[in-house]
């Protein structure tokens, strides 16, 4: 157990040091064997760990900083929520590995790329197995940090790199008021230890777990990108696609869901944060959906539907669905780091064009992303059968049980935002099935892009029939046992989500004009 | 550690080691040109050496000193007045005593190439610092720490009005009234304090550990921890005293900015660890939140003004200003953990501020410009030097895993149950850092030049020099145990005694 949990962290950090290290000195291909191995290791020493998995644990791996009575060692606490997030970063990030050496085969900075790249696995592994919160924050910000150095990868163009400044100075504002909650915590409890303080959760004053869980709250917000913090992560897009995929779509910016899931039997004692935490979901969601309608830049449109999917995970820790908000989080990564890989190839293919009203045939030039990416549309949309469909449905199902606290209005936005997401992809996934005027023009993507595309299709859609793992049991249990056991609770969200869906199609037709007078003669 | 060290004059040898090694500079000032750097870089090393052989010692208390110190030297001086050359050495004053030797060596190394001029006198004035300041962190009694607060006043002087830049002359005379105004106010109190003991008790002493527990009338104890203060709040330096800082950093050669960012600042700190608090607690906690007032003040203030610098050394001398603020913020909560964060701090800060100057001292011997408008694309010419600039900047703007995260993370944890709203108000002054330093990095490293600069990346000696800075940073940011280890003995006397 101790030795694959200590591997799961430095084989990637290994990986970095090593690319770091040895520089530009050796082959591109030995540089890139480096990196891939050191995440598929990680991913087979999660998997090892998964089997081995008996109870949840704790383990003080090393001293990190100790003083007076202040104690915060490299500790690992693992439990299945942290244990399927491993999974999911691992293999979701190992997929992406595979897809940057072809993503990057022109580039020169490959070596800054993949040393950066592999820097960020193991900060976001760190976060997710931390066992006390000042740990949890070193990898918090070392995850931002790699966000900030990738999203500027092409420095040399201001926005980039301006773009980078963003990111980083608007969730290092979020970090700060998640840090002053540190402090607040220990004063009060006297330790940092996450399963200690979710221990102590319900001694806590009501008032004093609001306000820290306000803190918290700003906290996840920032990484997250929910409103008001929700500014920087569409101009992330400017980093390279498979950073967008890995860092601002699959992983890092579901850091603050992640947070509050983990400090959840804490923050569940204060019932005015819950409905904080779901209204700011629910608003987010809908808000970014709404967003995601006006753009025309294919990876704008899938950030804002990311700014809107993680408020749906909020508006289910909210509603105090937290099985929902990760099987969400984790359906999500798979078909949102879909989409992106999609849109990377689509977007190389077309000689760096992001207009999706000036894309079409996608279908008959590409039919290797083409079918990938309506599998990844039509998970986001949550078509039946989907993971998408099942996640989603989960999470409103949490919100519609908890009734009688005001906050059954945070459905319909929730609800709303979902489908109208989905229609979103239409202008990109119909024209492709429209056959349009620049069919010639786009070269085949490279065989690279086709490989994870399917895998993670594979991922996507392999949660329909039978969520695996973790999940069997209680989807088995949960889903069809909600609409068992009480019928109208199960059925109306289904229905909302059926009926919103409705308006969204009128509005994905209300918007086929549109594209026309706009695409190129 | 096996072996026995008390006899051994350690601490009289850490204080006079340099200054002997700058009077070896004597013999061949005029006619072995070949010899001045290797014979001062020598003394540096040995100094090092000697300061980390201290390190074992720590494990045993020294005989017949006072609780905490594990070596002490005590012999009459000046009888008639009372006046004893006593020293001795805690954790404190080993970390910062260490610190002392590392950055003059990194300040000697950072000038062996920029400086051509004066040599012999550039390296005796070091050694003289180095002196002096091992001096201060070392003596125990007051009349000896005088002496020392103002031998290492002189050299600076020089090494400003003679190496600087621009408006040398201004900036060496503005540094130098501004630091003895504070000194002799603090003479004055010392000497009344001596007197008021000698009044009381019949026994004329400079000790502190005499003087410590004089019973002063609360209103007197009020003035003479006043002038403490000030002496050291300009030393420090703090909100308002600070205005002579950016200017001696702006026109100082880059030995002397290293200097003064690394260890000069530390004595105000220390100063008022060792003498302010102890000597008259109940004054001082009277006084805390105005020293409060004047670190927070000090933070957002020092980084707001940062954002507008366009010489990057005046950015990160108010950024010095802004990091000692989280110290003096640390030392005005008083609580254990604080107050190791603080002290912790000053190591942090006197690494990474110091690796700063030394990287923009390269940039500056490069190009003959500090503007940052003058730069861009720093990382496509020079990529070691530039991976190690961003490393510091991220470094100094307190990123997690590096040290000054875990100084400035005690420090706010250990004040937040004293004052919360002075570490919501400091939690800003978490953020600002960053900011102005990804703009600093954004228009250095990246972005197209603005002007067509020759950078040549880092030379082997140079690069030698920012690794083994850049292990240390790492090496605090992720195991600062060793450290606050050895700090854990004086903080623990110091707050309950005070307490």
């Amino acid at each position: 157990m101790h030795s694959y949990l200590e591997l799961i962290i430095l084989l990637p950090l290994a990986g970095a040091l090593l690319n770091t290290l040895l520089g530009g000195k050796i082959p591109r291909r030995v540089a890139e064997i480096i990196a891939c191995s050191a995440v598929w290791g990680s991913f087979c020493a999660t998997i090892a760990l998964f089997f081995a998995y008996r109870e949840p644990l704790s383990i003080e791996i090393a001293t990190w900083l100790t003083d007076f009575e202040f104690k915060a060692p490299v500790s690992v606490y693992l439990d299945p929520l942290a244990l399927s997030l491993c999974l999911m970063i691992t293999f979701v990030c190992g997929l992406i590995h595979i897809y940057s050496v072809g993503y990057m085969a022109e580039d020169p900075g490959y070596v800054r790329f993949f040393a950066l790249l592999n820097l960020f696995v193991a900060s976001m592994l760190l976060l997710v197995l931390a066992g006390n919160l000042p740990l949890l924050y070193l990898g918090w910000e070392g995850v931002g940090l790699c966000s900030y150095a990738l999203i500027g990868f092409w420095y040399r163009e201001e926005q980039n790199a301006t773009a980078g400044r963003k990111a980083f100075i608007v969730t290092r504002i979020g970090d700060t008021a998640l840090l002053i909650g540190l402090f607040w915590l220990f004063e009060l409890c006297g330790t940092e230890s996450i399963p200690e303080l979710n221990r102590m959760g319900p001694s806590l004053a009501n008032g004093t777990v609001t306000t820290i869980g306000f803190l918290m709250l700003m906290g996840a917000a920032g990484k997250s990108a929910q409103l008001p913090l929700s500014v920087w992560l569409p101009d992330a897009m400017a980093g390279p696609t498979p950073v967008s995929a890995l860092i601002h779509a699959a992983t890092m910016v579901t850091a603050g869901v992640y947070l509050l899931m983990r400090m959840f039997p804490l923050l569940s004692g204060s019932e005015e944060l819950l409905a904080a935490i779901a209204i700011m979901g629910g608003v987010t969601a809908f808000y970014g959906a709404t967003c995601a309608v006006a753009q025309r830049d294919l990876k704008r449109v899938l950030a804002y539907s990311t700014i809107s999917q993680i408020g749906y995970m909020f508006l289910g820790v909210g509603s105090g669905g937290i099985d929902a908000a990760t099987f969400h989080l984790i359906v999500h990564a798979f078909f949102k780091a879909l989409l992106f890989l999609g849109a990377g190839c689509v977007i190389s293919a077309l000689h760096h064009e992001q207009d999706i009203y000036r894309m079409g045939g996608i279908r008959r030039s590409l039919p290797a992303t083409f079918l990938p990416f309506l599998a990844g549309v039509a998970c986001l949309a949550g078509v039946p059968l989907t993971g998408g469909f099942f996640s989603k449905d989960a999470i409103l199902t949490a919100v519609w049980q908890k009734r009688g606290d005001g906050l059954r209005p945070a459905v319909l936005p929730g609800a709303a935002d979902g489908p109208v997401d989905g229609v979103l992809q239409f202008p990109d996934a119909v024209p492709g099935v429209r056959g349009g005027s620049r069919g010639e023009e786009s070269h085949r993507s490279a065989g690279h892009g086709a490989d994870p595309d399917s895998a993670g299709a594979a991922g996507a859609t392999r949660r329909t029939d039978q969520p695996p793992g973790l999940y069997r049991d209680r989807a088995a249990r949960r889903l069809p046992g909600v609409s068992r056991r009480n019928r109208q609770d199960g059925a109306v969200p289904c229905l909302g989500t059926g009926a919103a869906r409705g308006g969204g199609d009128s509005l994905a037709l209300g918007d086929r004009p549109g594209p026309l007078p706009l695409r190129r003669p | 550690m096996g072996y026995d060290m008390t006899g051994f004059p350690f601490l009289t040898i850490l204080i006079f080691l340099p200054l002997a090694t700058g009077l070896c500079l004597l013999p061949v000032w005029n006619c072995r040109p070949d010899l001045w750097r290797p014979v001062a870089l020598a003394g540096a090393i040995a100094e090092l050496g000697v300061a980390c052989l201290c390190w074992p010692a720590a494990a045993a208390p020294a005989k017949g000193a006072p609780a905490g110190f594990f070596l002490f030297e005590d012999y009459p001086w000046i009888a008639e007045f009372g006046i004893r050359y006593t020293l001795g050495m805690d954790g404190l004053s080993l970390l910062l005593v260490i610190l002392t030797a590392f950055v003059t060596l990194i300040a000697m190394l950072a000038s062996w190439r920029p400086v051509i001029d004066r040599v012999p006198l550039h390296y005796l004035l070091i050694l003289a610092m180095e002196s002096g300041i091992m001096g201060v962190f070392l003596s125990l009694d007051l009349f000896l720490f005088y002496l020392f607060w103002e031998l290492m006043l002189i050299p600076m002087f020089f090494l400003i009005g003679i190496w600087g830049h621009g408006r040398r002359i201004y900036s060496a005379i503005k540094f130098f009234l501004f630091t003895l105004a504070g000194s002799l106010l603090m003479l004055l109190a010392i000497i009344t304090l001596y007197l008021i003991h000698g009044s009381q008790t019949g026994v004329y002493t400079f000790s502190l550990y005499g003087l410590i527990g004089t019973v002063v009338p609360h209103s007197t104890a009020l003035w003479l921890y006043g002038a403490f203060l000030l002496a050291f709040a300009i030393k420090f330096p703090l909100f308002p005293l600070h205005t002579w800082l950016p200017d001696a950093h702006t026109d100082a050669p880059t030995a002397g900015s290293v200097i003064l960012a690394g260890l000069l600042l530390k004595t105000g700190a220390y100063g008022l660890v060792r003498f302010g608090y102890p000597l008259f607690p109940a004054a001082a906690a009277t006084l805390s939140p105005l020293l409060m007032v004047m670190a927070v003040t000090g933070i957002l203030y020092a980084s707001w003004i940062a954002f507008a610098q366009s010489d990057m050394k005046r950015l990160v001398a108010y950024s010095s200003v802004g990091h000692m603020g989280f110290v003096a913020l640390g030392i005005a909560a008083w609580t254990p953990v604080a107050l190791s964060g603080a002290i912790l701090q000053m190591v942090n800060h006197g690494i990474t501020t110091s690796a700063m100057f030394a990287m923009i001292g390269m940039l500056d011997e490069r190009t003959g410009t500090r503007e940052i408008d003058a730069y861009g694309n720093v990382w496509g010419k020079a990529p070691r030097l530039s991976f190690f600039f961003l490393f510091f900047a991220m470094a100094s703007a307190g990123l997690p895993g590096l040290n000054n995260f875990v100084g400035e993370f005690l420090i706010l944890t250990g004040s937040f149950k004293v004052s919360h709203l002075a570490v919501a108000l400091a939690g800003i002054g978490v953020i600002l850092p960053l900011v102005y330093t990804v703009r600093l990095i954004q228009e250095l490293l990246f972005q197209e030049e603005r002007r067509p600069l020759i950078i040549p990346d880092l030379t082997v000696t140079e690069c030698g020099m920012v690794v083994v800075m850049a292990c240390l940073d790492l090496y605090i940011g992720l195991h600062p145990g060793p450290l606050l280890d050895m700090l854990h003995s004086p903080v623990a006397i110091l707050t309950g005694g005070a307490g």
